[in-house]
Formats: C-alpha cells, structure tokens, sequence
C-alpha cells in the first residue's frame, strides 16, 4: 500500500531545476531509499516533503492529505517526522529534554494554559519522560540518558535525533543521511536500530550515500540524477542497472 | 524536584523581600530605601517577561518602554479622562498591549537578529513620538496621573504609599515569576529553547513557531504594560521622557546583566542598575564611567549574567551545610 506518493514534483532554484518532475512512491511499512549522486537533489525533496521549502508544482500526497497545503508544524500531527543531515539538537537543554520536544504534539494543546497550571505540565512530563527514556533506550543510549548533548559522541548523536524522531510515534519517518560521519561499527548499529523500527511498523524514507548499508536495509531504491527520477526497484536491481551505475561513474566515453 | 525546590527558593527569597520594610521603619532613612526598593519590583516586573523573550524564545525587543507608556497612558486615560476606577485602566492597558502586541509582531518577529532590534526600537520609538506631540496627554510637558485606588484602598495615601506601592509591586512581581517558572518548565519552555537555536528543526518537530513567538511576545509587552500603569500612579505625573529608549535600554542591560537563561535573572538585573547609580553618587563626574566599567566587567567576567556568580556562591554553601 502506498503511503506517501510523490507526482510530478518541480522545484527550481532561480532557473536551476533541483527537482524536475519527479515520481515515485513509498510503501507502508517498507523501507524506501532515496539515492543518487551528490547534487542529484535528494534532500531538495526531503525538504520538499517536510514543507521547508515551498514546491513549485506538482503534488505529494500522503494518506490521501496533500502535504503541500499542510504548514511544517502540522505534519508532525499527521504522523510524519523526520532527522537532519546536519544532526539538530538542542545544546540549551539537557538531552533527556531534546528528546521529550520529540513529543511536544502529544502534550496539551493550549499554550495559556501551561501558564497558570503547573500540574498539567507535571503530569505531561512525568508520561513524556518515561516514553523518552523507552525510546533512549531503544536507540542503544541507555546509559546517557542523565547526560549533556556536548557529552555524546556524533554517532551517538544521530541515533539521539532518531530517538527523537521516534517518541510522537509517528507513522512516517524521513531520516536525512543518518549514516553521514559514522565509523563502520555505528553504520552496523544504525541498520539494526533501522529494522527494529521498521519491525515497528513504521515506514521509512531513507536518503543516504552509504551504499553497503542501503542495499541492506532497504525494500526499495529510488534512484535520482540531476533532478530527475532514474530508476527504481529492489537492491539487486539497482546493482545491475547500467544507468545508475554510469550515473554514479561516469560514462564509459569519457573516461 | 528541582523545580519544587525552586519555587521554595522564591517563595524565601520574597518572604525576605517582604519583611525587609518591617525592619527599615525602625530607621529614618527607611522610607528612602522602600522608595528604591519600589521601582526595582516595577523594573522587575517588566524584566521578567523580557527575559522570556531574550532569553528563552532568543528574540530581541529594544522596544519593551512603548509598552510601559502604553500601559502609563491607558491608566491616564481610564482615570483622568474617562474618571473610571484605576483597576479598569490596568485592564485596558492589558487589552490594548494585547491588541498592539498581536498586531506589531505578526510582522515584525519574521525578522531576526540585528534587524528585530532595529525594528522593535523603532516601534518604541514611534510610540513615545506618539505621546510626546499627542496634545490630548498633554505631549511633551506630561500630565498628572490620579490616585490608584481600588476599592476604597487608596495607595496614594501619604501615610502609607510607599509600603502600599512596595508590596503592590513585589507581589505582582512574584505572581509574574511563578507563572513565568510554570510556563518555562513546561513543553513550551522546551519549545521556545528549541524554536531559539533553530526554528525550521522546531517547526519539524511540530512546534508552531510563529505562534509561540508571538505569545511570548505579548506575554512581554503585557507585563510591561502593567509595570507602566502602576509607575504611572506611583510617580502620580509621567512624562513621554520616562519610556524613552532609554528604559528600553535598560530593561534589555536588566535582563542580560541579571542572566539569560534564569527567569530570577531579571530581578537580580532590575536591582544591580537601578541601585548603582544611587551608590555611585559619591563618583560625581565620574559616575557615568564607573558605572559603564562596572557593567562591561560584569558581562566579561560572567557573561551568562550574576545570576550564575549568585547560583555558584549557593552551591558551595549547600556544600559546606552537607560537609558538616
């Protein structure tokens, strides 16, 4: 079943087409990878899809809901969350506190109101705190949980910002080069962590450079050059798939 | 909790606060004292929304004094003018802060950075241009501000203004601290953190950044207004000049000289400016640069505000309590 399928997606960059009638889809509960040479525009259209910046035509439609209406705040409501290449924690706050912002949208929704009760925000917390330790744990930080975010290593890092991404419970998770920095043990880490989610019947969608790591997780590749859609289907496909690979060396001619 | 200790921690340090005029009466001096100790709560109670703003949400305001005036004016008018109860000026002055407020930062708090502050300076600076040349208020000379009175409570009363306007102003100043703390340990004092370092991750996070923004922007300017309409009865005349850039100035160095990151900063700030210049009288012609100095070395050496000298002093007396 398709979860989130992307039609004919434009974005230019004053004249420079990043995305150029892009298609393709992701299947619930799958793991879907999203690949392609440096440049190829692949977190153009993670940014697209979370609404960060505006597309220019076409339609992404998730759940039968057209994201490109929705306003970046509410797709976490609707079930989608989501990492960054750059890893975004908040070093103002402990990490046990970066995680609970991952359920701010299960709390109250009123603001005024957390101004004169102090109760609601004790008892929000004391539920959040307890998921947000659950999921700590779930990532492999069991041991951090009482720890700064300037006492982590990168790696572990990622995986706090995965944890993050984890504690709305959210249906769709759009991770952003979370293998980016990692040594090859953490990478190893990362696809368990990945599968465990997936066992959680959530659906993933996965840019990543890290190639051993995408052939082994995923359901699906999606391949992009400059733009444009390449080529799909399974790992062992995109293996033999003579455009990727010349996509991804260079033609024969040219050497 | 922490928190739980927090709040007891206030709740002594305002007990303190409030014995302090018990103990001073015995002096002759002691009403001089009070009357600084007034305008210090009144500062306070300004401080402590800005501090929010500054130093939670990490948006700027060098305009916070229009606020003030706005809060100063409608009290005038709702007295003066219109002859009603003090109380409904303070409450008008709350409708309107949270009118204008609204209006002024779904505009401006898209900007950032150095062009927040132009652009909040320049609101506080048209709205004191406003006074100043709006004849009605009587512009620039000023106009005299009845007493406050509410219910028959008159706080203007000679024998006791300034015990009346001194627990007035300390205890809007604690209502103001424990709904600050309430809100700042809540997921929206963990959203407003966030949303500071990086609001397109905050908004990812299903944070509504704008409006969180302009809530505590509001929040701020009501506070301020209401800080403004009691300075106003209290000085019983106001004139344009006492909300000028100036006081915007100062409510910011309050803020950031106290510290940043502790809602309790603001009124460590509040205190600090105003009691120095009473204290560096004896400097003279001097006075301007001592007082500068003193400033510029206190953010050197503890930029994230005193609050944390005073946190660090407290630390190690628990510790020496626990030793023994």
């Amino acid at each position: 079943m398709e979860l989130l399928s992307i039609d004919k997606l434009t974005k230019t960059f004053g004249g420079i087409g990043a995305v150029k009638n892009f298609s393709f889809s992701a299947d619930s509960n799958r793991i879907t990878a999203l690949i392609g040479p440096n440049g190829a525009g692949k977190t153009t259209v993670f940014n697209l899809i979370s609404r960060i910046i505006k597309a220019d035509s076409g339609s992404i439609i998730y759940n039968n809901i057209n994201l490109l209406n929705q306003k970046p705040h509410r797709l976490m409501q609707l079930g989608i969350s989501r990492t960054f290449q750059n890893v975004v924690l908040f070093d103002n706050m402990p990490l046990i506190d970066n995680i609970m912002i991952g359920g701010h949208i299960k709390c109250h929704p009123g603001i005024i109101k957390y101004l004169f009760s102090f109760s609601l925000s004790w008892k929000e917390d004391k539920i959040l705190r307890e998921k947000s330790e659950y999921f700590l744990e779930f990532a492999g930080l069991k041991d951090k949980i009482n720890s700064s975010i300037a006492e982590l290593a990168f790696g572990q890092q990622r995986l706090a910002e995965i944890a993050r991404a984890l504690v709305s419970e959210p249906d769709f998770i759009l991770l952003d080069e979370p293998a980016a920095g990692l040594n090859p043990k953490e990478t190893e880490q990362l696809g368990e962590l990945l599968c465990k989610i997936k066992a959680l019947q959530k659906t993933i969608l996965i840019v990543e450079h890290d190639m051993n790591l995408v052939m082994n997780i995923s359901d699906k590749i999606v391949v992009m050059n400059f733009g444009e859609f390449l080529a799909e289907g399974k790992p062992a496909d995109i293996l033999a798939n003579k455009d990727v690979i010349s996509a991804y060396l260079g033609d024969d001619e040219l050497c | 909790m922490s928190l739980y200790r927090e709040k007891k921690g206030l709740l002594f340090f305002f007990l303190i606060i409030g014995l302090i005029p018990l103990f001073l009466n015995k002096f002759q001096a002691g009403g001089y004292y009070i009357g600084v100790l007034t305008p210090i709560g009144l500062y306070s109670l300004a401080a402590v929304g800005l501090n929010l703003l500054i130093g939670f949400a990490g948006q700027i305001s060098l305009g916070h004094a229009g606020f003030m005036s706005i809060g100063a004016y409608s009290s005038v008018y709702v007295c003066a003018k219109l002859g009603y109860p003090a109380i409904y000026g303070i409450a008008l002055s709350i409708i309107i802060n949270c009118i204008l407020a609204y209006l002024i930062s779904k505009p401006i708090l898209k900007l950032k950075g150095h062009y927040l502050a132009m652009a909040t300076l320049g609101v506080g600076v048209i709205i004191n241009i406003v006074f100043r040349e709006f004849m009605y208020f009587g512009g620039g000379e000023g106009i005299s501000v009845p007493d406050l009175k509410i219910f028959s409570f008159n706080f203007n009363d000679y024998k006791i203004k300034e015990i009346a306007y001194f627990y007035l102003a300390w205890s809007l100043t604690l209502a103001s601290l424990v709904l600050s703390i309430n809100f700042i340990n809540s997921k929206a004092g963990r959203a407003l953190r966030a949303l500071h370092l990086n609001e397109i991750a905050a908004a990812a996070l299903g944070i509504n950044v704008s409006s969180y923004k302009t809530f505590i922007f509001v929040y701020s300017a009501v506070l301020a207004g209401i800080s403004g309409s009691i300075t106003a009865h209290y000085n019983s005349y106001i004139l344009p000049s006492t909300f000028d850039l100036h006081t915007s100035i100062k409510l910011v160095s309050m803020v950031i000289l106290g510290g940043v990151m502790d809602v309790k900063g603001a009124i460590l700030g509040a205190f600090i400016i105003t009691i120095l210049p009473e204290l560096l009288g004896k400097f003279d012609e001097y006075e301007g640069l001592v007082y500068g100095g003193i400033i510029i070395a206190a953010l050197i050496f503890f930029p994230n505000g005193l609050i944390s000298l005073i946190k660090k002093i407290n630390a190690k007396i628990l510790k020496l309590f626990k030793k023994k």
